[in-house]
């Protein structure tokens, strides 16, 4: 019996290698890091605490808050992203690199900068601040301040993710559209949208994701209306460690089945990958 | 009639290079050239995918050079078919005529089924293309080409991905489709027999220009250059000096140290072009009116499945194409003594 356990052991680890049971360990030491702290925390509070504080009125607003605002956000940077990511994915033109590193810049600039960049441009005093005035639009603690602060550091996910998905589709479909009697436009809906509707789907909610996740920005241009990280912050700093963690974890709970949900309705069906 | 005008394009890798083409109307116009030629940029110009840098497209008197491609009416088969992948046989086949203003929905679907008869797929009309064979996918991709009732039909190396048994049986769907809807027909094609057993013109394509254009039989007879010869199957080509001999009626071309003899009028530097199926191997010279007769060593032989492919040193390396029962009633070997036999008639020679 041990002989022939041995045996399956030595035959698995001829059948994988040194190499590739390495790769297993750092990865499992890799999930150990990242994930491990997640479910750490969800120990360090009673289940009914959790479920009580989820109920409470103020922590609901504040997740709606950041719900409806990234949102809103998202739908922004569809609307202004898409067609850039189609013009990056189809098109050569002079200065096509540099766009592309700027529209990496907001990822890369520390959040509480953009923050401090987006106050300065959209406080009343501000050049954007001026000009929205003139419309009645203010930023400085509104729920749009919040829009914009969510789609400075979000947008960027929508933008590339949605390229990549471009790139992806076979660029003859396109020509067999436009020679069988379709429009530029009708050519985008038909093929470039209907193909890849999924994939921007997708980044639009990563872009989203990244949107209910922001702090930094979102608590220097409108720390008001309070959004879920701008809650647990405030309690943090107000009352400690042990007065953020219940907030904190019903943050975590209720992103993650949100975002659980998404992504198994966009699920691709076998059938209709492309060939 | 569909011209092209000192057509010029460059784009990436490619350019093209002051391109003139005629074509008339119901042709089938076959563009043949090795990869890298720019035959697919071509195609896509004529489709209006791609605008020329310089140059003129006329359809019929008139000029299309700017007029985008959806209302150019040019069926386009791609060598991958590029059927859409999200729609079904049938939707990808009825594309084209739903874009059409005022179509009825029931003439829409007496169309499609026409051409589901037509090309013999009706079992695959409720299938996505992933699941198609790759002779299915080719036909739904003509079929979908076909149903605008296109004035230009233009392939793209639509057999270049099919299993032989496919593309023999597609070719002669081409060509009776062809024969039945009449449209203008640009093929493009790097294969010199899908090319010769298809066209009614060849346009030999190299590097960004047309280096030939003419009918099969002109092509294949008389290439007039080197590259043409190569392509289309002249495995053998030497430099040589010709001079014409009045007593015998022959010229004698001297190729380094040997002399053959051709039946074509020549002086001065020529290229000799011979096919490696028109020469005959022997154990002793043969008595025959072949003219040229010329021995040798083997030096290699290989086997190409149905036919071998001996090469001779002669001097310089000559290969000849034989059957295995040849290789075998002459007995022969790497090493062996052979004689060479051709007829001057055989020799294709270019000033």
């Amino acid at each position: 019996m041990i002989k022939m356990k041995i045996d399956k052991l030595v035959w698995k680890y001829q059948k994988y290698g040194t190499f590739t049971i390495f790769f297993v360990f750092l990865s499992i030491l890799l999930i150990l890091l990242l994930i491990g702290p997640i479910v750490y925390i969800l120990f360090q509070e009673d289940p009914m605490v959790i479920l009580q504080t989820m109920s409470t009125d103020y922590v609901i607003q504040a997740i709606i808050n950041s719900f409806m605002c990234s949102f809103f956000s998202t739908l922004l940077a569809i609307i202004l992203g898409v067609p850039m990511a189609f013009l990056l994915a189809k098109y050569d033109f002079p200065g096509k690199g540099f766009l592309d590193s700027l529209i990496d810049l907001p990822i890369l600039i520390p959040h509480s900068v953009a923050g401090i960049i987006l106050l300065t441009a959209y406080s009343n005093h501000g050049l954007f601040g001026q000009f929205f005035n003139l419309f009645g639009f203010t930023f400085f603690d509104t729920y749009l301040g919040i829009i914009i602060g969510m789609f400075f550091v979000s947008s960027p996910f929508l933008i590339k993710g949605t390229r990549d998905t471009f790139l992806m589709v076979n660029p003859n479909y396109e020509k067999a559209a436009r020679t069988l009697g379709a429009s530029r436009f009708k050519t985008f809906i038909d093929v470039n949208i209907s193909l890849t509707w999924r994939g921007i789907i997708s980044s639009a909610i990563l872009c989203w994701a990244r949107g209910v996740s922001e702090f930094g920005a979102v608590y220097i241009l409108a720390s008001i209306p309070i959004t879920g990280p701008v809650l647990v912050y405030f309690q943090f700093e107000g009352s400690g460690l042990s007065a953020a963690i219940p907030t904190a974890i019903s943050l975590v709970l209720v992103s993650f089945f949100i975002f659980i949900i998404i992504k198994i309705i966009n699920r691709t069906p076998k059938n209709r990958r492309e060939a | 009639m569909l011209e092209l005008q000192n057509i010029s394009k460059k784009w990436q890798d490619f350019n093209l290079d002051n391109i003139n083409l005629a074509i008339n109307e119901g042709e089938f116009f076959v563009i043949l050239g090795p990869s890298g030629a720019g035959k697919t940029l071509l195609l896509e110009l004529i489709a209006g995918i791609h605008y020329a840098d310089k140059g003129k497209i006329i359809y019929n008197g008139k000029d299309i050079t700017l007029l985008p491609p959806h209302k150019r009416n040019c069926g386009f088969v791609f060598q991958d078919s590029a059927l859409f992948p999200n729609k079904k046989a049938w939707k990808n086949i009825a594309y084209g005529i739903r874009l059409q203003k005022r179509i009825k929905y029931k003439k829409v679907m007496e169309k499609v089924i026409e051409f589901l008869k037509l090309f013999k797929i009706e079992h695959v009309a409720n299938r996505y293309p992933s699941t198609l064979s790759g002779g299915e996918k080719q036909r739904v991709a003509l079929a979908r080409a076909l149903i605008i009732n296109p004035n230009i039909l233009l392939l793209d190396e639509p057999l270049a991905s099919v299993d032989y048994n496919t593309m023999v049986q597609l070719k002669g769907e081409i060509k009776r489709i062809h024969k039945k809807f009449k449209p203008i027909t640009i093929y493009v094609t790097h294969n010199r027999l899908e090319a010769m057993s298809l066209a009614d013109r060849i346009a030999v394509m190299n590097k960004g220009k047309i280096v030939q254009v003419g009918t099969p039989d002109e092509i294949f007879r008389n290439p007039q250059s080197e590259f043409v010869a190569k392509f289309i199957g002249f495995d053998n080509i030497f430099s040589g000096t010709a001079k014409f001999n009045k007593e015998i009626g022959l010229s004698e071309i001297q190729i380094d140290s040997m002399t053959i003899y051709s039946a074509d009028k020549l002086y001065g530097n020529v290229k000799v072009c011979i096919r490696p199926e028109d020469i005959i191997l022997s154990r002793q010279p043969l008595k025959s009116s072949m003219r040229n007769v010329i021995n040798g060593t083997i030096v290699k032989i290989d086997d190409l499945g149905t036919l071998f492919e001996v090469s001779i040193n002669i001097g310089t390396i000559i290969k000849v194409l034989i059957t295995q029962n040849a290789l075998l009633d002459l007995g022969l070997s790497v090493g062996s003594k052979t004689y060479v036999n051709f007829k001057s008639a055989a020799l294709k020679t270019i000033m």
